[in-house]
């Protein structure tokens, strides 16, 4: 009995440290480690000395001066742990970005208490940190950015949120897992054609990115050929953009099927699937989409475009059913 | 993955010069002029450099500085340990830091010294405008420190983080004052190394010389506090006893050498009349003198006592002071040793022509010992003898010149001239000097003891007496003391006699501020292991030692922090609705099942889904989960149904 009692304590103790990621989180007491830094055990060795001087010369002052900074350090570690602690954490919802992209993630950060909250620093697992202040009873958005290799689901990982304020003598610390995840196109080949439509001959190589007819700018896409970059707008400082070509296909239907690219490896089609479909749809073209084990019917627009696309990034079972 | 160096805002920079400039300023003043003024252009520079921008130094510079730094300290002291060349050096090369440094690590260990250049700042200086200044300087190094920290420093948020700095120390408080009470302190220092502390003012020294031009230290800096513990003595008894001069050449009288002191025997002592007890807090001189009325009888502990009955230090005191002590006012020194009588009778060989000829007339009329005194004191009073603190200049034979041609001078004149003629009538004398008087403070009830009231007198040996004290300086009536100035004597301790308001605000200013400046040494420069001893004694630990204080140092210390800890999580959890709380806790119990609420599920709708699990637990949740439903989002709820939502979520099973 003590023993199923002394078990049941462990794990509700291990779930309580590590809970599963949630999409919310409160940095509890128990969640909220603190330490001194390099800086505060600088401190301690000058606090040490300055203690010397003062039994040395018998300076009541400088005894008194030496007992003010100890209190201030001692004081600073509830100051520390009370920067970071009861903060709220929420996962918003993640663009989808193409393999190599930098995948952002949004999250709340949220200040229930009265007092500010200064020097926030959130360092995911690898990309850059971000510094946040938060005003009282306030709640701010950041963008956490990191790097995506594959396609699939990229989970935001294990998130780390760190203070030394105020006076960095003590780092308080605290890992969330939030769940959240961005979904992860493959990436697109650089140019590809698209395929003649179905019943085999008509558009031909021409496709829809016709190379010739140049019909209008707009703001630049994930996705995006480098080709199609208006570079002399952005060095114009207008941002980037850009070119629209009226490709000749309009009204046909094209099937892209990943069987029919026999000469290339599995991601290399996924890539230049990824290419049609973006292209198809950029011209405004009607597309369907086979895979091996499954077929999108012929559709066109945005969510079609998205249905196209997630169907290729999860293709293969890669990391499909993550905190679905 | 490397993180990239914090950067350090430029409103950092800006705090930190302006804490260095705070903390170096008052060691300016002590610092050589060429020391102060590399200090000042370092932190111009830097300020300068802040402002408009600009590179910093490459290392060439920056060896040059290091380098010349040291050098100068070196050349400016002769050394580089030591208190006062080690402070300067700290202060300097601080300073010179400052043209360099780069990034938050620099800034961080700058402000970390400067922290200990304050405490230095008090090795010269404990007066409580020395205190309050130097915290001024934790106030805003501190605030540095918490700009540092901030990466997004803006100025006007420079209120806020002045308002976290004076937080931090207004809540550290507590806590220091508890380790300043409690921390064991050691008698005497480590290495005996000591500060020379400034420019050690007295009214005092080892000689005085007759007929220089001078004038008597006026200065009203305390030197030493007494409080008596019971009643202040009669005027008449309040002479504090200092240097005995015994030998002159005709105008410098000095003391004897300690050598030629320790030959001579302890006298005998009649102790007659009541003992007065009292506690002196004596203000650092440099000197080893110890002040005590006459005569001393219970010396403070680890003081000597010279065979002429002045009570010394064994090592000068360099550092506020305080003893206790006894004397009987009503003592005598009965015995006298041929050599002292020797000493006590020596005029310099030729000198004092005049006053040997008047002391000669007093010989020739027989007169005896106690008529030969009453003579010369009658000669002051009855021939026109004035007193003043701005006598004139006296030539080759100032005593002679004193007594028959100025006749004007203070009370080393009249103590000098009096001994010289004692001597030549052949009574053994000498010149005793120290403080007489004093000024009570009625609202410290204590007598502070001015540099101004130093004083001279003599004492001369009357046989079948003793050393008996005379002081001609009383002699001279009130209408020749020229100067306006008080004759010493005539004050009465305590009373108060200014007629107009002006004069009475005035003097119960100075009042209030020798009051605090008395408790000031009292509670905090003079706290230490004696009174620390007495605290435990009163707190019952009796013998307790370093391990009592030690312990109760971390009880006290312990209870506090948990306290504050305790109130900390307190106020977050009383924050929570108490309905939540126990609804938390019926979660926590299903979650131990594995049936974890959503943080978007509703309770209702996380109920519809236990039951789907189980019908039995679900079925129960769910009435508890309409219940708490009912209870959060109706109408506030009465106590008692909190009361027996609780009952129930306690009782809840998964």
């Amino acid at each position: 009995m003590p023993r199923a009692l002394l078990r049941r304590w462990r794990e509700a103790w291990a779930r309580r440290r590590h809970p599963p990621p949630q999409t919310a989180q409160t940095l509890t007491r128990r969640r909220v480690y603190i330490l001194p830094t390099r800086t505060g055990w600088l401190f301690a060795v000058v606090l040490i000395a300055m203690l010397i001087g003062a039994i040395n010369y018998e300076n009541n002052l400088a005894y008194a001066l030496t007992f003010l900074l100890a209190s201030v350090g001692v004081v600073s570690i509830l100051h520390t742990y009370r920067n970071l602690g009861g903060l709220g954490v929420r996962a918003g919802r993640c663009r989808p970005v193409f393999a190599g992209d930098m995948a952002v993630f949004p999250i709340a950060v949220s200040n229930g208490d009265a007092q500010s909250r200064l020097a926030l620093e959130f360092i995911p697992g690898d990309g850059e940190p971000r510094v946040v202040d938060l005003a009282p009873r306030s709640t701010t958005w950041i963008e956490l950015h990191q790097p995506t290799l594959r396609r699939g689901r990229r989970p935001l990982g294990r998130l780390t949120i760190c203070t030394r304020f105020p006076l960095g003598l003590l780092r308080a610390w605290s890992q969330v897992q939030l769940r959240q995840h961005c979904v992860v196109y493959p990436r697109p080949e650089a140019e590809a054609a698209l395929p003649p439509p179905a019943g085999g001959r008509g558009v031909g190589s021409a496709g829809a990115q016709g190379a010739d007819d140049f019909a209008s700018l707009r703001g630049y896409q994930p996705g995006d050929s480098l080709r199609q970059v208006h570079w002399k707008a952005l060095a114009r400082e207008q941002g980037l953009l850009s070119k629209q070509y009226s490709g000749s296909g309009g009204g046909s239907e094209l099937y892209f099927d990943y069987a029919s690219l026999t000469a290339m490896d599995g991601e290399a089609r996924l890539s230049r699937l990824c290419r049609w479909v973006l292209d198809a749809e950029r011209a405004g073209l009607r597309y369907g989409l086979t895979l091996p084990g499954g077929t999108l019917p012929i559709g066109t627009g945005p969510a079609h475009q998205q249905q196209c696309l997630e169907a290729l990034a999860f293709f293969g079972g890669v990391d499909d059913g993550a905190g679905t | 993955m490397t993180v990239p160096a914090p950067e350090v805002t430029r409103l950092a920079w800006l705090w930190l010069v302006g804490g260095l400039a705070v903390v170096v300023a008052p060691h300016l003043l002590r610092l050589p002029p060429w020391l102060g003024l590399l200090c000042v252009a370092a932190m111009g520079w830097r300020l300068l450099r802040d402002l408009r921008g600009g590179a910093l130094p490459g290392p060439g510079l920056r060896l040059t500085l290091t380098v010349g730094g040291l050098l100068v300290v070196f050349l400016s002291y002769g050394t580089l340990v030591g208190p006062e060349a080690g402070v300067a050096l700290l202060a300097v090369m601080l300073s010179l830091k400052l043209v360099e440094m780069r990034g938050l690590r620099d800034a961080t260990v700058v402000i970390l010294l400067a922290y200990f250049l304050v405490a230095t700042g008090f090795l010269f200086d404990q007066s409580i405008a020395s205190g309050i200044y130097l915290l001024v300087a934790v106030v805003v190094l501190t605030t540095a420190l918490v700009v540092l920290n901030h990466p997004g420093a803006e100025a006007r948020l420079s209120g806020q983080y002045v308002r976290r700095a004076a937080d931090l120390l207004v809540q550290a408080v507590p806590l220091m004052v508890i380790l300043f009470v409690l921390f064991p302190r050691l008698s005497g220092s480590l290495w005996g190394v000591t500060v020379q502390e400034h420019s050690a003012r007295t009214g005092l020294s080892e000689s005085m010389s007759i007929g220089d031009v001078s004038r008597l230290s006026e200065s009203s800096e305390v030197a030493f506090r007494v409080e008596f513990m019971d009643g202040v003595p009669a005027s008449e008894d309040l002479y504090w006893r200092g240097p005995v001069l015994w030998q002159t050449d005709g105008r410098r009288w000095t003391a004897l050498p300690p050598g030629s002191l320790r030959q001579l025997d302890r006298p005998r002592v009649d102790s007659d009349g009541p003992a007065v007890g009292y506690a002196v807090t004596l203000q650092p001189h440099g000197r080893h003198w110890l002040f005590m009325l006459d005569l001393p009888d219970t010396l403070p502990p680890g003081a000597l006592l010279t065979p002429d009955m002045q009570v010394l230090a064994r090592r000068p005191v360099d550092q506020l002071r305080r003893y206790e002590a006894s004397s009987f006012p009503a003592a005598r020194i009965r015995s006298l040793d041929p050599r002292e009588r020797a000493l006590a009778l020596t005029l310099p060989p030729g000198r004092h022509p005049l006053a040997r000829e008047l002391a000669g007339t007093w010989l020739d009329a027989e007169l005896g010992e106690a008529q030969r005194v009453a003579a010369a004191l009658r000669f002051f009073s009855e021939q026109h003898f004035f007193y003043s603190h701005e006598p004139p200049a006296l030539g080759a034979d100032p005593v002679d010149e004193f007594l028959f041609q100025t006749r004007t001078g203070f009370c080393e004149h009249y103590a000098a001239a009096f001994v010289v003629l004692m001597r030549a009538t052949g009574l053994p004398a000498r010149v005793v000097t120290g403080y007489h008087g004093g000024e009570l403070n009625p609202i410290g009830g204590h007598l502070a003891v001015r540099q101004s009231d130093a004083h001279a007198w003599a004492e001369v040996f009357l046989s079948g007496q003793g050393w008996v004290r005379v002081d001609p300086t009383t002699v001279i009536p009130p209408q020749r003391v020229s100067t306006g100035t008080r004759l010493p004597v005539r004050e009465d301790p305590g009373a108060h006699k200014e007629a107009s308001w002006l004069g009475r605000a005035l003097k119960g200013a100075r009042q209030i501020l020798d009051a605090t400046n008395h408790g000031w040494n009292q509670w905090v420069l003079g706290y230490g292991a004696d009174k620390q001893r007495g605290l435990l004694e009163r707190l019952g630990l009796h013998g307790a030692g370093w391990r009592g204080l030690v312990a109760l140092l971390t009880v006290v210390a312990g209870a506090v922090l948990l306290g504050a800890l305790a109130h900390l999580s307190w106020r977050r959890r009383r924050a929570v609705d108490p309905l939540v709380r126990h609804f938390d806790r019926v979660l926590a119990r299903l979650a131990r099942r594995g049936l974890v609420k959503g943080t978007s599920e509703g309770a209702l709708a996380f109920a519809a889904r236990v039951q789907v699990t189980d019908q039995e637990v679900g079925a129960r949740f769910a009435a508890l989960a309409e219940q708490y439903t009912a209870l959060r989002y109706g109408p506030t709820p009465s106590r008692a149904a909190v009361k027996a939502f609780r009952r129930r979520a306690r009782a809840f099973r998964a």
